[in-house]
């Protein structure tokens, strides 16, 4: 079942079939933990969505085009519950959270490797989230995830032209914002080979 | 697929790499397979945002407790032997003054919000 195309494991989870929904889990993962991770910046949160994703996926099979490539769906619900999950977290909740992580952030609720991510990273992780939710969507999906203006446009039902703009704006606040972090930019990309 | 723009500085140039690099650094959760065929296994529902965390539950109620306690206090008066009445011959229920119901009502809120965070 593993070398079935997304299709005909779609048309599987359609007829109840678990196992379909276990390798299309394996074969996306990746795509949407790292994209719910990025527009996020929580891996916990991500790790949730992760999952919501691809429950999301069984319940609604029936309404996935089989005929259709999977990912566009799949990109689309990623962006679609991290943003509603993001804008659910009034401002002030977002504070308290954040106060909250860093009081554990060296403490046993937060798992050793989150913690050290988060101290490594911590520069790119700030630059991103303080870009506007709409402007961070577009990044990551640009970015990260390599897709074209057009297929952005179409996953997030927005105009091309407004998926220029907003890549426009947020590569001028990106630029600022790690700019002064050029040389630790290096550095990363050296040690990422 | 986007085509690579070579004209771009180097912040920009870089930014594809960096951001890559960065979701790449954190491993994917353990046993989310498991989990996910479980879920879906089971009676389906649809979770609210985020997981509420240990600590941030705990710092969340204390806040929550902060902010309820005033209109709270005045509802549930603690009860009060006033001092000098040790023989308790006129006992009779009275609220205590407002410091020591704040600090009556406050401990066990917090006490109660300890318990469920360890428990």
């Amino acid at each position: 079942m593993t070398q079935a195309l997304d299709g005909e494991l779609v048309e599987k989870l359609q007829a109840g079939d678990l196992e379909a929904l276990g390798v299309l889990y394996d074969r996306h993962r990746h795509l949407v933990f790292r994209t719910a991770l990025a527009i996020t910046g929580d891996p916990e949160m991500a790790a949730d969505l992760l999952q919501e994703v691809f429950l999301r996926l069984y319940r609604f099979s029936h309404r996935a085009d089989p005929h259709r490539p999977l990912e566009p769906w799949l990109y689309r619900m990623t962006a679609n519950l991290s943003y509603t999950w993001l804008k659910r977290q009034s401002r002030w909740v977002q504070l308290f959270r954040e106060l909250a992580d860093r009081w554990t952030s060296n403490q046993r609720t937060a798992p050793h490797r989150i913690a050290e991510w988060d101290e490594s990273w911590r520069w790119v992780r700030q630059a991103i989230q303080g870009l506007p939710l709409q402007q961070r969507l577009v990044v990551v999906l640009y970015y990260i995830n390599d897709l074209s203006i057009q297929e952005i446009a179409d996953i997030l039902e927005i105009p091309s032209g407004t998926v220029k703009s907003r890549l426009h704006y947020a590569r001028k606040v990106l630029r600022k914002q790690l700019g002064a972090h050029e040389e630790a930019i290096l550095r990363v990309l050296y040690e990422a080979g | 697929m986007k085509q690579a723009d070579p004209g771009s500085d180097p912040i920009d140039r870089h930014l594809s790499h960096l951001l890559k690099a960065w979701v790449s650094s954190i491993a994917l959760p353990r046993h989310g397979r498991e989990a996910l065929l479980q879920r879906a296994a089971g009676p389906m529902s649809l979770a609210a945002p985020g997981r509420p965390r240990g600590l941030q539950v705990l710092l969340r109620w204390v806040l929550y407790t902060i902010i309820l306690m005033p209109v709270d206090m005045p509802l549930q008066p603690v009860l009060y032997l006033p001092a000098g009445d040790a023989g308790l011959t006129s006992w009779r229920p009275q609220a205590a003054p407002l410091p020591e119901r704040f600090l009556v009502q406050g401990t066990a809120s917090l006490g109660v919000g300890l318990f469920s965070f360890v428990f």
